[in-house]
């Protein structure tokens, strides 16, 4: 029935719904499964990353990006948008240090981004961005990690874990089980490849995931090698 | 978009100012002083890498406003820039294009070049045709190895293995032009590199109090900050302390001042105190 007023992003539904963005959340849930956990000291972000094809030569594409020095993001969803969303939120973290010398913390970045992926949803001419965003950094005037989802509407929720993606019920019930307030960066590094491993389809291998870690030092994505490391231990 | 403190004006200078300032000028309104800095500024490539070196005086007209500013900015973390001529434009553009270099970095996935940062602020100085006073010094190391170039306002830049700029800059130049060679050690490099910020800031007035350098390679950066204090303020020679009665009491008037009672209060401190806790 609300399928009347799902042509007009600018148009709500009886009901109070805006479909169009309901529709972008669908868009998320089909795309490949992410996970984000913060640990006492960190944050780890992975995802799965299949090449469609064995003729992909996939070593330069990358789905966990840096945004600064002490912000990495993750996405569920469509790849193009997600691609707008970091250079968009790369210039806004420089705009930021220009202003106050300082690399932004996690909380106002989340919430400069999150106004970005909301102003989609209230123009004309656009669509909502079809990506839910995870985002982690480290906050250095509270000396703690950070982790934050943002969803095509530009709510934004922080998180201790979750997940996105197609089957991310099972893994936020997954994660519901493993979870610990005392969890260091290396068990949740864990936490992470065996909740994608939930929703996996075949071999895993370091080709076809992707971890980043946020701590203190920064935010990096793990080299293939340190990625093969961690599932070697995990058996 | 909107919701952002700092917002760039669309392009260029805003004259709009001017007219005010000749009226204000015409009526008699000093203008605002400003704050010549004076300085010294040397790179020197050597074997290894690059080595830059920075005097720290800041001068207003004849007086030392600030003895130690630090005149080398960041650009990345292999490229850094030393800057003459007028403060904030050396301060803000500097800034800019770190930011710039930022994105580029992430945006590339690699590691920024000292061609890239020095073509990014020539071509960003010649839109303004000169009237953004940066002498700029941009020296680093990257994958196709050391480099030191020398920018000017009006946006002409030169690749030398060795520059030297600011108001002492000749006089350092003369000292490194008689000494250096190709492929220096790094002691070599340092101690030139001393020498002729040591010859400005003993000649130059608007040179001095401390000899701040880098050394850059591709494996390292070492910061000396300072290499060696040169306008240290020497002890007093004489006690002025003054005794008691130096200053002869002429005549004392002592007067009473009136005052009035508006309101007075009451306040008792000793009261109900909390019975200590013992445990």
């Amino acid at each position: 029935m609300s399928e009347r007023y799902g042509f007009s992003l600018t148009t709500f539904s009886p009901s109070g719904k805006l479909v169009q963005i309901e529709y972008a959340l669908n868009a998320v849930n089909a795309g490949s499964p992410a996970v984000g956990i913060k640990a006492s000291n960190g944050v780890v972000l992975a995802t799965e990353k299949k090449s469609k094809s064995l003729l992909h030569d996939d070593r330069t594409i990358h789905k966990v990006e840096s945004v600064c020095k002490n912000m990495g993001l993750v996405y569920s969803g469509m790849g193009p948008d997600y691609r707008l969303l970091v250079q968009k939120a790369r210039k806004l973290a420089q705009e930021y240090m220009l202003v106050y010398e300082e690399n932004v913390p996690p909380t106002q970045l989340v919430k400069r981004i999150a106004d970005v992926m909301q102003e989609y949803t209230q123009s004309g001419g656009v669509r909502p961005f079809g990506v839910s965003l995870l985002i982690c950094g480290y906050d250095y005037d509270e000396d703690r990690p950070f982790l934050y989802q943002c969803d095509p509407s530009g709510s934004y929720f922080p998180w201790k874990a979750t997940a996105i993606g197609r089957n991310f019920v099972n893994g936020k019930t997954f994660l519901e089980k493993r979870y610990s307030d005392q969890l260091a960066l290396e068990d949740a590094v864990h936490t992470a490849i065996l909740t994608l491993k939930e929703s996996f389809e075949g071999q895993m291998t370091e080709d076809n995931i992707e971890i980043g870690i946020c701590d203190k030092e920064g935010f990096r994505r793990l080299t293939p090698a340190e990625v093969k490391d961690y599932l070697a231990q995990i058996g | 978009m909107s919701g952002l403190a700092f917002e760039q004006p669309t392009g260029g200078f805003v004259f709009d100012n001017c007219r005010r300032n000749e009226l204000l000028l015409s009526n008699g309104v000093l203008p605002g002083k400003i704050h010549k800095t004076g300085t010294t500024i040397a790179a020197i490539t050597y074997k290894d890498g690059v080595v830059i070196a920075a005097d720290s005086r800041c001068t207003s007209g004849t007086i030392i406003f600030d003895d130690n500013v630090l005149k080398i900015h960041r650009l990345s973390d292999n490229i850094y820039a030393l800057g003459a001529g007028t403060a904030a434009d050396c301060d803000f553009q500097t800034r800019l294009l770190e930011s710039q270099l930022e994105l580029l970095k992430l945006n590339q996935d690699r590691q920024v070049r000292v061609a890239t940062a020095v073509r990014k602020i020539q071509q960003h100085l010649f839109r303004y045709q000169g009237h953004l006073g940066a002498y700029l010094i941009i020296v680093g190391v990257d994958v196709t190895g050391s480099h030191i170039a020398t920018v000017h306002p009006h946006g002409s830049i030169a690749f030398l293995p060795f520059v030297a700029s600011g108001s002492g800059g000749y006089t350092s130049l003369s000292v490194i032009e008689d000494r250096f060679k190709e492929n220096m050690t790094e002691e070599e490099a340092k101690q030139l590199a001393r020498d002729a910020l040591y010859a400005s800031t003993t000649t130059d007035l608007y040179s001095g109090s401390r000899i701040n350098m880098y050394v850059l390679t591709k494996e390292k950066l070492d910061k000396f900050l300072p290499y060696e204090v040169v306008g240290v303020r020497s002890d007093k020679q004489n006690d002025y302390t003054l005794a008691k009665g130096t200053t002869q009491v002429l005549s004392t008037n002592v007067k009473k001042i009136e005052f009035d009672i508006v309101n007075e209060k009451v306040k008792t401190t000793t009261g109900t105190h909390e019975a200590m806790e013992l445990a």
